[in-house]
């Protein structure tokens, strides 16, 4: 259990799960929309 | 309007977009994404162009990390080469953008008329951290 929660930790360290960082929003301009 | 339409049903499709929202008046699609997604802007730029339309100046907000110059985005693994607006050119030497491991961002990408390209990401400020 220890060893689990001490992977997760450093995995969370080190930024390596998935979602972790992302896009949370953009903004389009588009030319010619009508 | 059934431009509009088309263009705001394609992008909704793209996994991983929550909102979309079009503004004819301004020529904008606001685009919400869910946390986790692993989207990326030339998907959005794609779907555009597929829908007959130009893709131009578009405003991102992003988490990730500055690795030297270059910005990471480590869901996608995408990485950006970071330019300092020019309206603030010492932006990237202040301490918050050096190193950091965790950081929301505002910037703009321009996509190119290959929509693929790997464009600069210009850094306009944050929107602190995690």
């Amino acid at each position: 259990m220890k060893r689990k929660i001490l992977t997760l930790a450093i995995a969370m360290t080190l930024g390596i799960i998935p979602g972790r960082a992302e896009f949370l929003q953009i903004d389009l301009s588009i030319f010619g929309m009508d | 309007m059934t431009c509009a339409f088309a263009v705001r049903g394609g992008i909704r499709k793209v996994p991983g977009v929550e909102s979309v929202e079009v503004s004819l008046n301004k020529g904008t699609a606001t685009v919400k994404l869910k946390p986790g997604n692993t989207v990326k802007p030339s998907d959005l730029w794609e779907t555009v162009r597929n829908n007959g339309f130009t893709p131009k100046v578009t405003l991102v907000v992003v988490r990730g990390a500055f690795l030297g110059k270059k910005f990471k985005v480590s869901g996608t693994n995408q990485e950006f080469e970071a330019v300092a607006d020019p309206k603030n050119p010492n932006l990237l030497g202040e301490s918050q953008f050096r190193n950091s491991k965790d950081l929301v961002i505002r910037g703009s990408l321009t996509p190119l008329k290959d929509v693929k390209a790997v464009v600069p990401l210009i850094v306009r400020g944050t929107e602190g951290g995690r």
